[in-house]
């Protein structure tokens, strides 16, 4: 196990490089110039030099990378080129709003696929089934941002219950206030996943109610509700795990689209200014922060699923 | 002022407009605290413009060291230093909170707070309109201005001109154009119909008015006289054809995060289309615009790929002829002749009221007669709010509310 780990994480930062170099490149050789963002026509040649060699746009792209290489190791990822204020506080302060919003909705996720997803295995092929699956398909199948205009549409331009956009009402800082301008990009991000979970959930039951051990709980008087919830729950779960450990990274990665449909102020409105910007330290930084993210969480819900199955780990030794 | 010209020459790499022209230094004397006097080396018109449009920051905040203004968090700290009416009380992820000042020289504001909030993307800005939780919003398309117009009893609509002339530009060091004559030029301008390039763009004259000169009517020496470029298809034909124009495809970008610059640019393909010259048209996000763009200005090598290209000057006012100086002054990167460059030097660097506009009105005319730059239209900043707010056009100018404390919400 601790071989299987140290192996592990060898590779991890062996990936981590392959991701920063490349990543590098594809904005280096992208089209568009950010000097162009900061030089306007009235200026003079010296100014213009001088801004390009501020923005360090004079040296060969090697020389450029691993002179961010250096600094990132140290977790200084330079100065934001679009507002001149170092990268690593910015978004580590973004983080927070992102890791409320996402966490808000993995748990969301989890608490309502686990009975529903339970429900429809035991149910399978009913009325109930058929209704929760159909709920899946179509979380499965909607984009998130056109989910997400469409709750916007229904509950603040027609029911006008709920605000549009952002985080908190101006000058209103209420827990309440929060809930209410979290209930909708919630909503939206963990349909998705409420999709994926139940799918698996209700497989993964369908296949653990047809086991020995359910019918012996049958013919000892056990209640259904108990055999679905105490017994065949914790095996459903083993997968489960898995792609928990992968949407994790979800929990800064998958944010872009929803946190700009709906204003909220987090890592992901960050970076699509960013981008837009061409602010490249920004960008890498966001890049090497959600690689790191996607791999640690692989590492954990591999280390994971060896300590909750034994035969994984035996399988590992 | 002294510290925020000291800031401007360390952004700018030891060189800023303020304190040097030309090469030469420009004399600054501090008179007492609240005067200080420019002393230029040749006279330049263009200065004023740059003297309204410094941000002047506070020195205090920076304990006098102008090489921490970039990375110091004083300009986004509640009470910071401003001169306005309002003064910032919070700064949050997605709003920035101001309250009234009670001892604004002014006078208090009417209204005690206003909320600069972050939105979302997409059509999310009309919906949080239409809810409430925005006091007004601008009008861009025929669509919502007639939504709103049709409903007096709970929308106010106010009009203002931007100041902003959006034009087509045609490229010397194009890959196409670059090999043609003058008559190609003409043969282009002649083909287009400006009426119909700025119906298919924005719809109603309410939002935009078709584009006569360089200048803006805002600007003092515009002349409302200038005739502009009208129409002749006969003539672009002919001039296609003996130019050796007609049969080729020319290369056209527009800004595609600007609104109707693609609708712009397909009316104007179809335009072409008849005088026989095919247009191949890419939209480009703005840092991709831009570097493409000012390719030459850059050095990049962006110019030679493209023939065509729309953009816009704004916030245009005053008695300066602002970025029409800057732009008209640039031979080298749009192939203005030397006559237009030393007229807007000239123009820039007279004392002369009457002087001043004569060759402001001469340099208008003889712009259209070289055929380079085609103003299409003077757009229009149109704004809806609710019923109960009122007071955005007390200064009609954009960059809009240069005075907040004349918006009234009842």
């Amino acid at each position: 196990m601790l071989k299987y780990s140290i192996k592990r994480f060898g590779q991890l930062v062996v990936i981590m490089l392959l991701i920063s170099f490349f990543s590098f490149a594809v904005i280096y050789f992208a089209p568009g110039d950010a000097s162009s963002l900061y030089i306007s026509p009235d200026m003079t040649e010296e100014q213009k030099t001088a801004i390009i060699a501020d923005l360090g746009l004079n040296q060969g792209m090697l020389q450029q990378y691993i002179g961010w290489a250096k600094r990132a190791i140290q977790g200084d990822f330079g100065i934001s080129l679009a507002n001149k204020t170092p990268v690593t506080p910015q978004l580590l302060n973004k983080l927070p709003a992102t890791l409320l919003l996402m966490g808000s909705s993995l748990v969301l996720s989890v608490v309502l696929a686990v009975p529903l997803g339970l429900i429809a295995g035991r149910t399978k092929n009913s009325i109930l089934d058929n209704l929760i699956s159909g709920i899946a398909y179509v979380g499965m199948s909607l984009p998130s941002f056109a989910f997400g205009m469409l709750l916007i549409i229904v509950f603040t331009a027609r029911l006008r219950l709920l605000p549009s956009s952002g985080m908190r009402t101006g000058g209103v800082n209420s827990t309440i206030d929060l809930i209410r301008h979290m209930i909708m990009p919630c909503l939206t991000l963990s349909m998705a996943n409420l999709a994926r979970y139940i799918r698996y959930i209700r497989a993964n039951a369908i296949g653990q109610l047809s086991e020995e051990y359910v019918l012996t709980a049958k013919a000892k008087g056990t209640s259904d509700l108990k055999i679905l919830f105490h017994h065949v729950l914790k095996n459903t779960l083993l997968p489960i795990i898995t792609l928990l450990g992968m949407d994790i990274a979800t929990l800064v990665c998958g944010s872009f689209i929803v946190e700009t449909v709906f204003g909220w102020p987090g890592v992901g409105m960050t970076v699509m200014s960013a981008i837009n910007a061409r602010d490249y330290p920004v960008i890498m930084a966001y890049v090497m922060l959600s690689g790191l993210i996607l791999v640690v969480g692989n590492f954990a819900a591999d280390i994971l699923y060896a300590v909750v199955d034994p035969r994984i780990r035996r399988g590992m030794e | 002022m002294l510290f925020s010209i000291r800031y401007s020459e360390v952004s700018g790499g030891g060189v800023s407009n303020f304190s040097s022209y030309k090469g030469q230094p420009i004399e600054l004397t501090k008179i007492d605290d609240k005067t200080l006097e420019f002393k230029l080396p040749v006279v330049n018109q263009l200065f004023i413009y740059r003297l309204a449009n410094m941000n002047v920051i506070p020195e205090h905040g920076f304990d006098g060291d102008a090489t921490i203004v970039k990375t110091s968090d004083y300009m986004i700290t509640p009470g910071m230093a401003t001169s306005g009416p309002f003064q910032v009380a919070e700064v949050n992820a997605d709003s920035i909170v101001y309250t009234a000042r009670d001892d604004y020289y002014g006078g208090k504001p009417k209204v005690d707070k206003v909320v600069c909030k972050v939105l979302g993307a997409g059509g999310t800005k009309q919906v949080a309109f239409e809810s409430g939780e925005l006091s007004y919003m601008r009008v861009i398309t025929a669509e919502d201005l007639e939504k709103y117009s049709a409903d007096p009893d709970n929308y106010n609509i106010t009009s203002i001109s931007e100041g902003r002339l959006n034009y087509l530009q045609l490229n010397p060091y194009g890959p196409v154009m670059s090999t043609l004559s003058d008559d190609a030029r003409k043969a282009i301008f002649l083909a287009l119909n400006q009426e119909e390039i700025i119906m298919a763009a924005y719809g109603s004259e309410e939002l935009a008015r078709p584009a006569n000169s360089i200048l803006v009517p805002d600007q003092s020496m515009y002349d409302p006289d200038c005739p502009g470029y009208t129409q002749n298809i006969e003539e672009a034909k002919a001039l296609a054809e003996s130019s050796g124009l007609a049969g080729k495809t020319i290369n056209y970008i527009y800004n595609a995060d600007r609104a109707g610059m693609d609708a712009v640019a397909i009316v104007i393909q179809q335009q072409l289309a008849n005088i026989g010259v095919n247009v191949s048209v890419r939209g480009l996000d703005s840092p991709t615009f831009f570097s493409t763009f000012w390719g030459k200005g850059s050095g990049n090598g962006n110019e030679k790929t493209w023939d065509l290209g729309s953009n816009g000057w704004d916030s245009q006012y005053g008695r300066t002829i602002v970025q029409a100086g800057f732009y008209l002054n640039s031979a080298e990167q749009w192939g203005w002749s030397e006559k237009i460059c030393n007229l807007t030097d000239q123009i820039n660097e007279t004392n002369d009221q009457d002087e001043y506009n004569e060759l402001a009105k001469q340099l208008q005319r003889e712009c259209l007669e070289e055929y380079r730059m085609y103003p299409l239209p003077y757009p229009n900043y149109v704004m809806v709010s609710h019923k109960n707010v009122s007071g955005l056009d007390t200064i009609p100018i954009v960059p809009e509310f240069a005075d907040y404390a004349s918006i009234t919400v009842e």
